[in-house]
């Protein structure tokens, strides 16, 4: 009986109603949509980095090396001598190395110089490799891949041509125009920073570099290391067996011939999330103060309707209803006003997910979460609903009191 | 009896002296009395202590053999769902719900009242309000209409046949008749008192209008009992 008179009585007070659960949609949407984007973006970071076990480059800040060599977010650092290069190939500890030359750009997207390995070697996510949705990877110093996002934002089919600029991002200010690239190959889509990148050989890039026309006739074929430029900016490392990367991170930084630094991407994610926890504990407490503001409507709210519903509550008083009765009618009220309030903000959210999604994979490749509710969200949904039941005691209260002052007829 | 008074006094926070002073006062079962007096003078107030729902601290309540002011503020709640029906002055009714469903409310608080009506579930419980609406004269067409569409005199008719759900042994009436009209006031009278003889309840009635004396067995003036209470009008 109780959720009948809840529901009837609500129906005569649509508009607040209605309000509230919105109210309540847009702070669920923040708390819940803040928690999801920060989880994304940790396991998109996470998932860039998932196959590699050290990164080298030339001494400099490890969260540095981090930035600009997996996610393409800072300045290179200077280069490291093809000589290192060759030495860490050769390393027993070592399974597989990836070069990357940084430093090109093409219409703002980053220019990464690499060989074959890095599409036989580099993994995302669990375990996966990368694969080409069309084309092949470079063989030739005039050839590029394009990761998936360049290509579709910039709209590059196989076989058109490319120029590249120098510098990292930006508008191009010297254009290397007179090395023309050709399109391969595209990259599938991953979610990581592959999808922005425009892949080429280093020989490609020790050519725009030198000055000098390409040798025709001459590409570098895959697995033949053929195209050895003077330096690379890092080299991700495969080890052998995982055990071996802190002592092989200890050699690395005692190296004599260069200073090198070897960073572990694992541990830098977590040194870098320490740092951004303060960005997003603000984020949270503001998502905490919104949801408060929207308790404080719904008690206020509840409140206000208490003074026309003196009569309703005298009748059920004198049908019988004690506290019990009396707190279920306001409580459920407002913990149903909450619930609806949250599978509204819940559905709001998917729905932007969902139309978002190929967005942000294409804009920001970030994979935005497919589910309407997962289990890590329960405790914050239950926390929710147990605080708009709360919110409804202090009516409900004040209610049982009304009824009590009022007796059997209420004065209005 | 049904309700015995014994020494009751009641005073509103910060007056000094009572306002409801009360030596003795007993119903018998089935017995019809009514209270008469001048709006103002206490007779909402003795009916809010008699139903429970404002405590009394001094003296003593009985309904129906229980010392009912001196159960706890939830058991007097109970108590009253089980063992005493309420119609008031007007506003009698939750105005979303059909009249069916305002009647179905008492059953909804005590399980006495559904077993004293033969209704165990909630089918039976719609049967037996519509039957206690029927004899009340509302039809099955008006009755499950929300109660803001109906008229005054069917509200009040609703009002009646949710306080005599289920026999309880006492029924307070607060000026019940007051807003209508002398016709409709006759016909709800009628058909109250016919009903608490049917059902063997008791029925204390409040109202400043005497004329109504004989439909019941006795006839209080409110000034008369309330020998000790000051007023000040």
């Amino acid at each position: 009986m109780l959720p009948r008179i809840i529901l009837a009585s609500l129906r005569t007070r649509k508009t607040s109603a209605t309000l509230i659960v919105v109210a309540i949609a847009l702070s669920l949407v923040m708390i819940v949509g803040i928690e999801r984007l920060r989880h994304q973006v940790r396991a998109n970071f996470a998932s860039t980095v998932s196959g590699i076990d050290l990164i080298v480059s030339a001494r400099g800040g490890p969260m540095n090396i981090l930035l600009y060599s997996v996610f393409r977010l800072s300045d290179p650092t200077a280069g490291i001598r093809w000589q290192t290069v060759q030495h860490l190939a050769d390393h027993p500890d070592v399974k597989w190395w990836i070069p990357i030359a940084l430093g090109d750009s093409h219409r703002g997207f980053p220019v990464v110089a690499t060989n074959y390995s890095y599409l036989a070697h580099y993994r995302y996510g669990r375990d996966r490799a990368l694969s080409l949705a069309s084309g092949e990877w470079f063989a030739g110093a005039d050839q590029v891949v394009l990761g998936s996002a360049v290509a579709q934002r910039l709209g590059y089919r196989l076989g058109d041509d490319i120029v590249l600029a120098h510098g990292a991002s930006g508008p191009a200010i010297i254009e290397h125009d007179n090395h023309p690239f050709t399109v391969v190959g595209v990259l599938a889509a991953t979610g990581t920073p592959v999808d922005q990148s425009v892949h080429i050989s280093l020989a490609g890039m020790a050519a725009i570099h030198s000055g000098g026309l390409f040798r025709s006739g001459l590409p570098p074929l895959p697995g033949q290391q053929a195209d050895t430029p003077d330096s690379v900016n890092a080299v991700m490392l495969g080890l052998q067996r995982r055990t071996a990367v802190l002592s092989l991170q200890r050699e690395l930084s005692r190296y004599k011939a260069e200073p090198l630094s070897a960073i572990i991407p694992g541990v830098q994610l977590q040194r870098l999330w320490r740092m951004t926890a303060v960005g997003e504990n603000a984020l949270r407490a503001t998502s905490l103060a919104v949801l408060l503001v929207a308790l404080l409507v719904l008690v206020s709210t509840i409140l206000a309707a208490l003074e026309g519903r003196r009569h309703e509550l005298a009748v059920l008083r004198a049908a019988g209803a004690g506290r019990l009765a009396v707190y279920g009618v306001i409580v459920g009220e407002s913990l149903f006003l909450t619930l609806i309030g949250s599978l509204l903000g819940l559905t709001l959210l998917f729905v932007a997910q969902w139309t978002l999604a190929p967005l942000a994979l294409a804009e920001w490749s970030l994979r935005l979460p497919d589910s309407f509710l997962s289990l890590r969200e329960l405790p914050t949904l239950a926390a929710i609903l147990l605080a708009g039941s709360l919110a409804g005691m202090i009516p409900a209260e004040k209610a049982f009191r009304n009824s009590l002052a009022d007796g059997l007829t209420p004065r209005n | 009896m049904v309700l015995e008074l014994d020494n009751l006094r009641y005073q509103h926070p910060g007056q000094a002296r009572p306002f409801i002073h009360i030596d003795h006062f007993a119903l018998q079962p089935g017995e019809r009395v009514l209270l008469h007096g001048p709006s103002g003078c206490g007779k909402s107030t003795l009916l809010s202590l008699v139903t429970g729902i404002r405590p009394a601290r001094q003296g003593h309540i009985r309904v129906a053999g229980k010392p009912f002011s001196s159960l706890s503020q939830r058991r007097r709640d109970a108590f009253r769902a089980d063992h005493i029906g309420v119609i008031f002055q007007a506003f009698n009714l939750l105005p979303y719900l059909s009249g069916v469903e305002n009647v179905c409310l008492s059953a909804g608080f005590s399980r006495r009242r559904c077993e004293r009506a033969g209704a165990s579930n909630h089918r039976q419980r719609r049967d037996a309000a519509q039957d206690l609406l029927n004899r009340l004269g509302l039809d099955a067409a008006t009755s499950v209409l929300p109660a803001w569409q109906l008229s005054f005199g069917q509200q009040q008719r609703v009002a009646a046949a949710r306080a005599l759900f289920g026999k309880p042994d006492l029924i307070i009436a607060d000026e019940p008749t007051s807003a209508l009209d002398t016709d409709s006031r006759d016909t709800l009278l009628t058909l109250l008192c016919e009903q608490c003889e049917d059902a063997g309840s008791a029925l204390l009635m409040v109202s400043h209008d005497s004329q109504v004396a004989d439909r019941f067995h006795r006839s209080v003036a409110f000034s008369a009992l309330n020998g000790g209470g000051h007023h000040a009008a």
